[in-house]
């Protein structure tokens, strides 16, 4: 993707924001800042406090402390004004059920005091063939798109999409991406939650990953994969029979992991390692098959810094 | 304001004309019950209320009924459901007015109010030949418009003390069926004992219901002015407790640990 430079005029400002439920702590100290024109994922497991911190920006939840400014305003104190320049995707939010998709653009717009029209904004979310039907009649990706519809309608400068995707097929997320991908050449800045490294890389300027109530990292998506800490993923398959574990060459590798015909491993210095395994093959007379050495995604570096464990592939 | 106030109008009176169901029991329930309570009596007289006949003993109390269920359930109802799927919490996230809002329901309990008071008026008329003189029906317009005011401001304001979708209705019904009962309704409370009536005279219920007597009853109803004031003031106190306690998020979420 490419990548768009921000006009560097801060939107939001967090510093030291904490909120508690009782003695669940859901925002701990959490600091960070978004510009204007950038596309900022907030990245982390449940729990993490994405959708409070998200709350709080818009003005839903008072925070226990800290300093918040989106658009140069606390939200706690946002009057209609402000409202009109922020465009809110909550993660579960419901519709007048007997209005169509059309009615309720219509009476969302008529709201707002310079409303994208209606026509330019059922074009950015592929609403056309569904405009004449009923809220209650959507599909549950088509209720999505609506809810991103309502939230485009007022022409925000700052919108939230709070885990847009959650819920999706692989295809209805693409989908999804080309429609995100749409808004972010309108200049729309854009702050959106996801647990879906994927869907963090693919969209987003830069990422903060948020666990236990705080950034772990902060960074460009390929920032934040060659950082200290980032192992390759190398793997082979032999033609033959199956590789004895022990004999294989550790040279600043994890253990290897067996797999059907072959092994995989991770390292810092994948080169040498790789070497070795090629003097390893030579001297035990076995011919390797395939060789893959693959560079970390985002989701090792994620389930490396929030201490989760990565899916077995 | 009052632009945004019909602006959203529009959209809620077309949600609501698209549930005809809702709007058949709305309307017909009040006007079935006029018929039934009519009909069990038959032509005899109401003694207590100096002989006056059956149908013009129950006219002004069905009436009232038909508001309360147009501005006080209603209102509740489809609050307390917007609340629950999101929708209020999704207004709010807008630059649109609450008290455009609170306009747009207060318009759309007024309109169902006078599909409830048309429809009895004409089965009063026809059926039982009773009729509100022309000298009357500025006193009916306004004691009709100011309870439907009040009933919406109380039914904003209870929607706090409702947790769910599901518990609209019987939590609303707990609340009104004993003032029903307490204001003399359904069966005069006269003879009854004085706390009572007592009760009745404190609620705004049987001040709508005898303000719109003394309009198809002469010497009947007491003072009309006091009937609208305390209506008036029920009303005020409403709009005020809903203010203070409004809720715009869904239950679930609220003071969750999310």
């Amino acid at each position: 993707m490419t990548v768009r430079e921000s006009t560097g005029e801060p939107l939001i400002e967090i510093e030291g924001l904490r909120k508690s439920y009782g003695s669940v702590v859901a925002v701990d100290g959490l600091n960070l800042s978004v510009s204007e024109g950038e596309v900022y994922g907030l990245l982390g497991p449940n729990g993490a406090g994405k959708t409070t911190t998200f709350e709080i920006l818009e003005g839903f939840r008072k925070r226990d402390a800290g300093t918040v400014r989106v658009l140069g305003v606390d939200p706690d104190r946002a009057e209609a004004a402000w409202r009109a320049q922020i465009g809110v995707v909550f993660q579960m939010c419901g519709l007048q059920p007997r209005l169509t998709v059309e009615e309720l653009l219509a009476l969302y717009g008529g709201f707002y005091p310079n409303p994208r029209s209606t026509e330019e904004t059922i074009a950015l979310t592929g609403l056309d063939e569904i405009r004449r039907r009923r809220a209650q009649q959507l599909s549950g990706g088509q209720q999505r798109r609506l809810d991103v519809a309502l939230a485009l309608i007022g022409n925000p400068r700052l919108l939230f999409l709070d885990e847009p995707t959650t819920g999706f097929d692989p295809s209805a997320r693409r989908a999804a991406w080309e429609m995100i991908r749409g808004l972010t050449a309108t200049g729309t800045t854009i702050v959106l939650s996801t647990h879906y490294m994927e869907e963090a890389q693919a969209l987003c300027d830069r990422v903060g990953i948020l666990s236990g109530g705080g950034l772990l990292a902060e960074g460009r998506p390929e920032e934040l994969v060659t950082g200290d800490g980032v192992l390759t993923e190398v793997r082979f398959v032999l033609v033959n029979g199956e590789p004895e574990l022990a004999s294989l060459p550790t040279l600043g590798a994890d253990t290897w992991q067996s797999l059907p015909g072959g092994a995989r491993t991770h390292t810092q210095s994948p080169l040498p390692l790789v070497s070795e395994l090629h003097e390893w093959a030579l001297s035990n007379a076995v011919e390797v098959g395939l060789l893959e050495v693959s560079p970390p995604s985002l989701e090792e570096t994620y389930l490396g810094l929030t201490g989760e464990k990565p899916d077995a592939k | 304001m009052l632009n945004r106030g019909f602006h959203q109008l529009r959209y809620e009176l077309l949600s609501f004309v698209r549930d005809p169901a809702a709007i058949f029991f709305t309307v017909a329930l009040p006007v079935l019950m006029f018929f039934f309570l009519v009909s069990i009596i038959g032509p005899a007289t109401v003694d207590l209320r100096n002989g006056i006949s059956a149908a013009t003993y129950y006219l002004p109390f069905v009436l009232t009924l038909g508001v309360v269920a147009a501005a006080f359930f209603n209102t509740a109802v489809q609050v307390t459901t917007l609340r629950e799927l999101g929708v209020l919490k999704r207004l709010r996230s807008t630059p649109a007015s609450p008290q455009g809002m609170v306009l747009a329901w207060f318009g759309t309990s007024l309109i169902t109010s006078l599909l409830i008071v048309v429809a009895l008026l004409l089965l009063a008329r026809l059926a039982y030949g009773i009729s509100i003189g022309a000298a009357k029906l500025p006193l009916v317009a306004l004691a009709l418009v100011l309870a439907t005011a009040s009933f919406t401001a109380l039914g904003l304001a209870i929607t706090r003390l409702i947790p769910s979708e599901a518990a609209a209705l019987p939590l609303a019904n707990a609340v009104v069926l004993p003032l029903y009962l307490c204001s003399g309704l359904f069966i005069p409370t006269e003879e009854g004992p004085a706390w009572l009536r007592g009760i009745g005279e404190a609620f705004p219920i049987r001040h709508l219901a005898e303000a719109l007597l003394g309009t198809v009853a002469p010497h009947q109803g007491g003072d009309a002015i006091v009937h609208l004031i305390v209506l008036a003031v029920w009303g005020v106190v409403g709009l005020l407790l809903a203010i203070r306690f409004f809720q715009w998020t869904p239950s679930r979420e609220r003071a969750s640990a999310q």
